[in-house]
């Protein structure tokens, strides 16, 4: 085994051999090993067959938006001054784009239909069965979340298409801020360091038999996921439409893991940091411990990008109209109820001020890690955001987005963009400059058939480097 | 096709209540939905059946009559559901024995909806969530062959050749069990092929995946339903009405003699429905059907040690929520299994089931570890004022007369309020030396705030007699407890008068019967259902509000046991 070379989540080297047996295996040489100095070219900003990195996009969503008198700054441009909420940035400034003053289209309002405007630019009440009771509930999102949609576009590229991280468990939902297709195909964030660990860096039951075991193991494997897609593919054919594309979305699942079968020894050629030993974080209760889950949480995904087990993350700080008590700033009420009885308090200002310090060591984390000339977050695009602007009043108006990263050089990183417009509907132009930017080639980005302005043709011409 | 539905289109007046009460609410300018309730008033009314196959023509599309003067039912096409996580442990239990121990996680069940097998008919599984159910599945297979002489079936199972029928004959019996009805040849020759890819070597590590395999079908972790046609009409299949019934009325997989019974094709008439229908309810897990309907309909299953604020309330504990979940289970378990009583109790009984660990909560108990019968005093009334259904009804650091109003609109009466308005300031006046009832009338002097609140906060201002744990209390911000309530221009002195009343509202006995038809059948009343869910409420009636003749008329009506065919 090739693990316990790194032992910590801090960025270290791997013995050349290792590289090579990784590469020996037949595996694509990024698969599964972090970038070496070795595998760059001489000015260490692309590989030495010449291809550029590869580039790695994420969210990072919290809940209950923010508070504009404490997240606005009051110039533009390169030498604004940061904001009471992001002065967590100061040391990644140059990092951090901050795009204020974005409008989208009013719609049913609710946390609920809001993360679907804020991640997609879509929400749709189609969905509805019958006579549609409570139309603001169980609404469709047509679009995939930004995320998968780069997920999407880039899948079998790395091992693992996305990882969906999680921190704070409590609250009515949990887990709902990336969605394959809307209404139906969520991705569960993990909120267990060790479930992180175990699924990247564990081989998992009955998978690691004694070596002579291995050949055959893998042979019963591929037969089983074999007559479980046979079964899919025949029950499929005898349902309707809604369910035979549920299936599809299972289909999808069994598919990810017989590729992962087919390409062994990924996992033994990682380096694996060692495995968390704390399992208790007062989830789901008034005292969760956010910052200890969250240091261990980020240190993992950083290295799971690092060894490129993954190139596109979420990571839910929190859900829409999460309930978790920020006992650490002082406030005891739970988030939800406290976003509308106090939007305007300096306890709510603090509180994104929390989250914001927190989405800052992430993004501190990403950069330390240097591969060649530069580090991770160079070719790495981070989309902050949140499902409401005014949680208040559940509304979308000068929504909050941030980006993280150069995105390899195509975000002009280091400014404050506001939308001179005060009456704009252009906040979907920003989701379409975030995927563009890392490569993905969308004519288009929002619901289409709803109101026009819900559909992104263009992109920030202000964001592009 | 799923048309988008305007919100005026969406309107339906809180008018289409009852007749006596209706006019009260008119003049609020807060229009909610009747939820499921078809709109006979003259207003707005909506599309016909927006899910789309019923009424598109076609002979399986027919209706089929539901007794009394009530409209026919337009059947509803089929949507499996997936097995929610405890449907899950519950079947394998079941069938493999509880001695299995199931450590890994599963993928959660989508809670966005109100009840869950809302939601497991539309889930879909991610990717991370498929590979959830393989190592699960792995983790079982591996358990049931370390104790393979626990099953007749593999106990003499060792075979050393790909032809050994036992092969064939133990994975035919457990993947009838899993599937809930017999293979076919194909199905069953993919699963032995599983066992038999080795060749003769290792056909012991085979079965082990074959096994795993069927515990991954969607066969398994889904319940597909395509029906039959039956005259006119499309029926779900005995084996469909098996599995209808088990995950109902035990939450877990049919037991052999509803298998038995399906092999037969006795599930398809109202005779053999009735007599499996009468064994199962007589089954502890039916029992605590009640409990877990309830506890989604009226939010109780949120209820955790962790749903109070530690600080704030360090009474709050572990012993107190599960005890309190227990008191209610309990109640609900004793009026409707052992004494099969007058649903209405819900809110006028005069009996709680505390143990002793709710002492915080009412006061000493002598009561012991158990929930025990014991006479209610005070303000408290029926299962509405327990502590379970306070404590789950409030936020997590106080009371919240809106929370609760809205739960008694919702949840009791099934009108619900539209969300807020989009742009409205909801700051509550924070001068902490008010008590919350003066504060909330601040919020309403806003007339677009007065709209909705006018309609919930007065409801639910009846309950400030109770503090966010349940906790009976006289004074807030130092100052006397005022426990009236208004709803429209009916007053209430307090929590009492309000259970009273609507005890005796009609919408009560509406909202009983579409709850538990949503629960069932894993999707929204739809309005061609409407007259089918009018004839529950009938039978509800006519049977002395009890709720196993509401089950009984569920389980035996033609909503739980005709589809339309799917697109």
């Amino acid at each position: 085994m090739a693990s316990s070379i790194i032992r910590s989540v801090k960025p270290q080297r791997l013995a050349r051999r290792t590289m090579l047996r990784g590469a020996l295996r037949g595996t694509a040489v990024l698969l599964g090993l972090p970038i070496l100095d070795i595998m760059l070219d001489d000015s260490g900003t692309a590989l030495a067959q010449g291809e550029a990195l590869p580039r790695c996009f994420g969210v990072f969503h919290w809940g209950l938006g923010i508070n504009h008198q404490a997240w606005v700054p009051s110039t533009t441009g390169k030498d604004y001054k940061l904001p009471y909420s992001l002065e967590g940035f100061a040391d990644l400034k140059d990092y951090l784009t901050l795009i204020t003053g974005f409008n989208h289209p009013n719609s049913s309002p609710g946390h609920i239909p809001a993360r679907g405007i804020a991640l997609s630019s879509s929400h749709d009440m189609s969905i509805c069965q019958g006579e549609c009771v409570g139309v603001y509930r169980g609404q469709n999102h047509p679009e995939p979340s930004v995320d998968m949609i780069v997920a999407q576009a880039w899948a079998g590229q790395a091992k693992f298409d996305s990882l969906e991280l999680g921190i704070c468990r409590t609250g009515p939902y949990r887990s709902n801020s990336s969605w394959r297709q809307g209404g139906t195909a969520y991705n569960r964030h993990e909120t267990s360091p060790q479930a992180i660990w175990d699924r990247l860096w564990s081989a998992g039951p009955a998978a690691n038999p004694s070596s002579e075991l291995l050949a055959v193991s893998t042979r019963f494997e591929q037969s089983m996921l074999d007559a479980v897609v046979g079964d899919t593919t025949a029950l499929q054919q005898r349902l309707g439409a809604r369910d035979r594309q549920r299936l599809e979305q299972h289909l999808e699942g069994l598919r990810a893991l017989e590729k992962r079968l087919q390409a062994p020894g990924v996992t033994l050629a990682c380096p694996s940091p060692d495995r968390p030993t704390r399992a208790d974080f007062g989830d789901e209760g008034t005292h969760e411990d956010k910052e200890p889950k969250h240091a261990i949480m980020a240190g993992l995904l950083t290295t799971a990008l690092a060894c490129d087990l993954t190139r596109v993350f979420s990571y839910e700080w929190s859900a829409n109209q999460s309930t978790t008590v920020y006992w650490e700033v002082g406030v005891n009420t739970e988030h939800h109820q406290f976003s509308h009885d106090a939007q305007g308090s300096q306890g709510f200002k603090d509180i994104v001020r929390f989250i914001m310090k927190n989405f800052a060591s992430l993004s501190r984390m990403l950069k330390e890690h240097t591969e060649g000339a530069g580090n991770l977050l160079d070719r790495t695009l981070i989309l902050g955001t949140s499902e409401h602007a005014n949680a208040a009043s559940h509304d979308y108006v000068d929504h909050p987005y941030l980006m993280v990263g150069k995105a390899g050089g195509k975000i002009a990183a280091g400014q404050h963009h506001r939308n001179p417009n005060p009456n704009n509907l252009d906040a979907p132009k920003i989701l379409l400059s975030a995927v563009r930017a890392v490569g993905v080639e969308r004519a288009a980005l929002g619901q289409v058939g709803s109101d026009a302005a819900r559909v992104a043709t263009q992109t920030v011409a202000e964001l592009e480097a | 096709m799923d048309k988008p539905l305007s919100r005026v289109a969406a309107r339906a007046t809180l008018l289409s209540g009852c007749a006596a009460c209706a006019c009260a609410w008119l003049f609020l300018g807060c229009t909610g939905y009747m939820t499921g309730k078809n709109d006979s008033g003259g207003g707005p009314t909506l599309p016909a059946n927006t899910a789309g196959a019923a009424g598109s023509g076609g002979s399986s599309n027919a209706t089929v009559q539901v007794g009394g003067d009530h409209a026919p039912l337009v059947p509803v096409p089929a949507a499996m559901r997936r097995l929610t996580a405890r449907q899950y442990a519950n079947s394998v239990h079941d069938i493999f024995g509880s001695e299995l121990a199931l450590t890994r996680p599963l993928e959660a069940d989508e809670t966005n909806e109100r009840f869950s097998s809302l939601g497991a008919a539309k889930v879909a599984t991610s990717p991370r969530g498929v590979e959830q159910y393989r190592d699960a599945a792995l983790e079982v297979a591996e358990s049931i062959l370390a104790r393979k002489s626990a099953y007749p079936e593999l106990s003499s199972c060792s075979p050393t050749s790909v032809s050994d029928p036992c092969i064939a004959t133990a994975l035919g019996h457990f993947g009838q069990r899993l599937f809930r009805r017999p293979l076919g040849d194909a199905e069953l020759g993919r699963y032995v092929g599983v066992a038999t890819a080795n060749g003769d070597q290792q056909l012991a590590l085979g079965l082990r995946y074959a096994l795993a395999a069927l515990l991954q079908s969607p066969s398994f972790l889904y319940t597909p339903e395509v029906g039959e046609t039956s005259g006119a009409t499309l029926r779900y299949t005995s084996y469909e009405m098996a599995t209808r019934l088990a995950y109902l009325l035990l939450d877990s997989t049919p037991d052999a003699a509803l298998l038995e019974a399906a092999s037969r094709n006795a599930l398809v008439d109202d005779a053999g429905l009735s007599e499996q229908l009468t064994r199962l309810l007589g089954q502890p897990r039916a029992q605590g059907l009640a409990g877990r309907f309830f506890g989604e309909a009226w939010n109780v299953n949120r209820l955790s040690a962790q749903s109070k604020n530690a600080e704030l309330f360090p009474e709050w504990t572990d012993a107190v929520a599960t005890a309190a979940r227990a008191e209610f289970n309990a109640f609900l378990t004793d009026l409707t299994a052992t004494r099969k009583a007058d649903l209405r109790q819900l809110f006028t009984g005069r009996t709680g089931f505390p143990s002793a660990a709710l002492t915080p909560i009412y006061g000493p108990l002598t009561s012991n570890d158990a929930p025990t019968p014991l006479s209610l005093s005070g303000a408290r009334t029926g299962l509405l004022t327990s502590a379970a259904v306070v404590a789950a009804n409030s936020p997590t650091d106080r009371t919240s007369p809106t929370y609760r109003g809205v739960f008694v609109l919702e949840r009791v009466l099934c009108v619900e309020p539209p969300p807020p308005p989009p742009n409205v300031r909801t700051e509550l006046p924070s001068d902490p030396t008010l008590p919350l009832r003066q504060r909330l009338e601040q919020h309403r002097a806003d007339p677009v705030c007065r709209a909705c609140h006018g309609l919930f906060d007065p409801l639910g201002l009846t309950f400030e007699g109770f503090d966010a744990l349940g906790r009976e209390r006289s004074s807030d911000a130092g100052k006397p407890i005022d426990t009236s309530g208004t709803l429209g221009e009916l007053t209430f002195g307090g929590v009492k008068d309000l259970a009273e009343y609507v005890a005796k509202d009609p919408r009560t006995e509406r909202c009983l019967a579409h709850q538990l038809n949503d629960y069932a059948n894993g999707h929204g009343e739809t309005k061609g259902e409407s007259g089918a869910v009018d004839s529950l409420r009938d039978a509800l009636v006519g049977g002395g509000y009890r709720f196993d003749a509401l089950v009984t008329a569920l389980t035996l009506g033609p909503g739980f046991r005709y589809l339309a065919k799917a697109e």
